[in-house]
């Protein structure tokens, strides 16, 4: 089975936001860049199921040359080959479309992204990129196996309130990966320093033909949220603090 | 952009969910300012009672979607029967919950449709010929306001809790059943079982006091200390996704909309920085405690009562507050 993983690169933490007057995006200093986590999952369950089936695993991201840091700890993990489409955007679709693009050229069975980031946090992507490809999905998935039948695959994804459901879906197929069930491999230092080494292919959105599209949504304005008009916060040492918040709960029980 | 508002329903065990009722409050308000229909869709397999519950809720159009096909939860059913319902009735806006629903077919939806989609908003205003949407970025710390300039239908989902559940006076709403065709050999996915997560006997939904871990209390170690507060207060521990996740607490203990939603007396919210699905599942407890070092955290938004401070020191006093 050949998998596509798509991953994200996001911010460890976000400094100075604002928005440019081209109103198509957040700027910001990010104080670091890591792999958004259930990227991370996605990551750990592709490459393990391409090598259980006799696939190839390849590892996709969309940004700058700055993320391809992502690629690496997935190359780190041992998938087959990396794939960088380099284009900044911030709008979901014009991600998925960038993204969907890019899997178009290659030779797949299964693509798997996460579930939502951890900067945009749309949840938006990984469906997206499913209906652009007009291949069945699955969304906050936990387990993956080959399926009984030829050609399928056996999921198990999250339904809310404590509900699970296992299904089989037809391949090609993608699937969005919820965090929790296995949890990510680090990669050693020397792997990593192998890792970057490693030759990483780049798309532009021209080569893609997916380039020029048109803004559907405008930023308006980034803030930090309201103040809570609700919380009151309890001040004072720790035993000060306590003795308050305890007489707060034994008023309402 | 001015047009017809669709809501999407969303019920299980005969009974409709909250945010249905929270989006046909704020569906009736728009479409009462534009002058428009409010429709609503429900899809199933037995839908007499929640037609007829859905019929006097204030909207002018039920739409329900009903074939033995549906009797379980299938996507790819629910994305053709959406998709669908959107080109006959054709809204300017699709309102639906930021639920597992909304997040699996939304997007597909969208994308079929070549309609606009923005997730994950909690307020949402028509300004001038725009909507206008306020949505969390950035874990919850920061909001962005977004303004949806593309091709109809705009699609929004919307944060479970997020909006005020107006109830509007009832109208007499006409109920249309769409024609839809299933192609049933044509699918390519297939349900195999259901499961329910196995919960050790463990039933946090009817404790009245809850102690919730978070990933902020540091480390599986530090579990006992909140054990040892819910048992000083006689309460239950709860905790949050990442730390069912790194298996510090069972699953059968997280609250989130993938788990269990609760809404005990007390909720405290230990190193807990409030993501939305986590929010969105305990945000209707009577009293809610958080303590967090970060004074920033979305959990203090939604919290009664706050410590900007360290788990570590506040809990043992809180201890000692309790056994006295």
């Amino acid at each position: 089975m050949n998998i596509i993983v798509c991953t994200k690169a996001v911010p460890g933490f976000v400094n100075n936001p604002s928005v440019p007057d081209t109103h198509d995006r957040v700027d910001y200093e990010a104080g670091s860049i890591v792999i958004n986590e259930s990227d991370d999952y996605a990551l750990e369950a592709g490459i393990k199921l391409a090598k259980k089936s006799g696939g190839k695993a390849v590892v996709l991201t969309c940004g700058s040359l700055a993320v391809q840091k992502v690629l690496q700890a997935g190359l780190g993990k041992d998938a087959d080959a990396a794939l960088r489409v380099d284009a900044n955007l911030f709008e979901p679709t014009a991600t998925a479309r960038a993204l969907a693009a890019a899997i178009q050229k290659q030779e797949y069975d299964l693509v798997i992204t996460g579930v939502e980031s951890s900067d945009v946090m749309a949840a938006q992507v990984g469906v997206s990129v499913a209906e652009m490809l007009g291949v069945p999905f699955a969304y906050a998935v936990t387990e993956i196996e080959p399926g009984e039948r030829e050609n399928t695959i056996r999921i198990t994804k999250e339904l809310g309130f404590g509900k699970k459901q296992v299904e089989e879906l037809d391949l090609p197929a993608l699937v969005c990966f919820q965090t929790g069930t296995e949890p990510p491999s680090f990669v050693p230092v020397r792997k990593m320093m192998m890792a970057q080494r490693k030759p990483i292919k780049t798309l532009t959105l021209n080569e893609l033909d997916a380039g020029g599209q048109r803004l559907s949504i405008e930023v308006v304005d980034i803030f930090s949220p309201k103040e809570a008009d609700t919380a009151e916060i309890i001040d004072g040492d720790p035993e000060t603090q306590a003795s308050v918040l305890m007489q707060k709960i034994r008023e309402v029980l | 952009m001015k047009g017809d508002i669709l809501v999407i329903a969303e019920h299980r065990n005969a009974v409709l969910d909250n945010i249905t009722w929270e989006l046909i409050g704020k569906g009736r308000s728009l479409a009462d300012q534009w002058g428009t229909r409010l429709a609503v869709l429900v899809v199933g397999s037995e839908l007499d009672a929640l037609v007829d519950n859905l019929k006097s809720s204030g909207v002018d159009l039920v739409i329900p979607v009903q074939h033995s096909l549906l009797k379980d939860y299938n996507a790819e059913l629910y994305t053709t029967a959406t998709a669908q319902v959107c080109r006959d009735f054709n809204p300017a806006l699709v309102l639906m919950g930021y639920t597992y629903l909304g997040m699996e077919i939304g997007p597909a939806v969208a994308v079929r449709l070549g309609g606009t989609m923005v997730s994950n908003c909690c307020e949402l205003e028509a300004e001038g010929d725009h909507l206008v949407v306020i949505r969390s970025v950035f874990g919850g710390t920061l909001q962005v306001k977004t303004r949806l300039v593309g091709a109809q239908p705009d699609m929004l989902s919307i944060v479970k809790g997020a909006l005020p559940r107006d109830t509007p006076a009832a109208r007499d709403a006409v109920v249309e059943f769409p024609a839809i065709d299933f192609d049933e050999k044509r699918l390519r996915s297939r349900i195999l079982e259901i499961l329910a997560i196995d919960t050790g006997g463990i039933d946090i939904t009817k404790a009245k006091i809850l102690v919730s871990a978070g990933r902020g209390i540091g480390g599986p170690d530090k579990i006992q200390l909140l054990r040892d507060l819910a048992d000083a207060l006689g309460g239950e521990l709860a905790c949050s996704r990442p730390v069912a996740d790194m298996c510090w607490l069972p699953a059968a203990h997280q609250v989130g909309i993938s788990a269990s939603t609760v809404t005990p007396d007390v909720y405290i919210a230990c190193g807990i920085s409030g993501a939305s699905q986590h929010i969105a599942a305990m945000r209707d407890s009577g009293r809610i405690i958080a303590i967090n070092k970060d004074p920033n955290a979305p959990i203090f938004r939604v919290a009664h009562y706050g410590i900007v401070g360290d788990v570590l020191e506040v809990i043992p006093a809180l201890i000692e507050q309790a056994k006295s």
